[in-house]
């Protein structure tokens, strides 16, 4: 399998440059407009993602990423700058996709027939077609195992190994217990780990 | 290390108490497993939103901006009129404050004459307690009365034999 896609995209969130955002919120606090687009420009991607996994909809993930920016538009004022932007921009993301799902649940309007799982999707992780059909299909299969994932293990795994953040921030932007987060993960990992070895069939993929 | 891990596992599905050593146990397996987990989940597509979703997004925001001025605007408007109404029944007050004084004042007086004329009223019908005090008062009440011609005719009045 090919990883360095992943290695690049790991160091680009790692790269996060935190004091450009402070900057930029500063800006914001003082009715800059434009400040507030370059930092939409530099979470939607990360924000969308997340969300679009949360839920399962992607219509829902399209309202509630945009409503994550805008609450933290309208509620920039109230952001403490001690902390970290990205992790007050998934902690609303968090908050308003646990809403949307506990919604949906009273609703009893989503089942696992309603699954949007994007499968058109072409990947470049290797110029080989056979390689790029196999990443294809590991792509798809992943999806459907955090998709069937609990609201509780899902939003764990995608913060941590998906964006990059730390138990701490996670278990703030969670409102849990940093051991909470630690056991979250490591049943998460699992349910995904198996998913990928009924892919494989194999026992050594993890 | 994998019967440990097994352990973890179902002691975690169990929601039974950790260790200090299963905690150990617990970070070395979330460690091994962090490269692999990670590498896995990039195989995941980028999600970069479409350019309709960001030109709504921009439209929100603009709208937002635009009702911002507006509001703070209203608000001003209803922070002066509040004020001005506050002022001018403070002026108000301030006005009409020494008559609500000069109105106390002679309230004050006229309990003051209240009192007086009480007070006369029951000195002028004071009522003697006993006999001697009766006939002083008579007496008194009747100087004006007394006639020396019925006193030469009649006598000294009945009264005072």
């Amino acid at each position: 399998m090919e990883y360095q896609s992943g290695a690049i995209r790991l160091s680009k969130f790692a790269s996060g440059n935190s004091a450009l955002d402070a900057s930029l919120v500063s800006r914001c606090k003082h009715r800059d407009a434009e400040a507030f687009t370059l930092l939409v420009d530099r979470y939607q991607a990360r924000v969308y993602g997340y969300v679009r996994r949360m839920l399962r909809s992607i219509e829902d993930a399209e309202d509630v990423s945009q409503e994550v920016f805008i609450k933290a538009f309208q509620n920039i004022d109230s952001f403490d700058s001690r902390a970290s932007f990205s992790t007050w921009l998934f902690k609303i993301a968090s908050n308003l996709c646990i809403d949307k799902l506990r919604k949906q649940e009273k609703e009893n309007r989503v089942g696992f027939e309603s699954l949007e799982i994007d499968d058109t999707v072409s990947f470049d992780k290797s110029w080989d077609p056979e390689a790029s059909l196999n990443a294809k299909e590991l792509a798809i299969a992943i999806e459907k195992s955090i998709t069937q994932l609990s609201n509780k293990l899902k939003p764990v795994l995608l913060l941590h190994d998906q964006q990059n953040l730390g138990y701490e921030e996670i278990a703030e932007i969670l409102s849990i217990p940093v051991g909470t987060v630690k056991s979250r993960l490591f049943l998460a990992r699992e349910e995904l780990k198996k998913t990928v070895k009924t892919f494989y069939r194999s026992e050594d993929v993890l | 290390m994998n019967q440990e891990k097994v352990d973890l596992l179902k002691k975690i599905e169990n929601n039974a108490k950790l260790s200090p050593l299963d905690w150990a146990v617990l970070d070395a397996v979330l460690e091994e497993q962090q490269e692999s987990s990670v590498e896995l989940l990039s195989y995941l597509q980028d999600d970069e939103p479409s350019l309709t979703w960001r030109s709504a997004l921009n439209e929100k925001l603009h709208a937002i901006t635009q009702s911002r001025p507006k509001r703070s605007r209203s608000w001003r408007l209803v922070f002066l009129s509040s004020t001005a109404t506050t002022a001018i029944a403070a002026i108000l007050f301030l006005l009409v404050l020494p008559f609500m004084q000069n109105i106390s004042m002679h309230g004050e007086s006229d309990t003051r004459i209240f009192l007086k004329w009480h007070e006369e009223a029951v000195a002028s019908s004071f009522l003697p307690t006993d006999a001697l005090q009766l006939k002083e008062k008579h007496k008194s009440e009747h100087v004006q009365e007394k006639n020396d011609i019925d006193d030469l005719i009649f006598g000294e009045p009945l009264i005072d034999l």
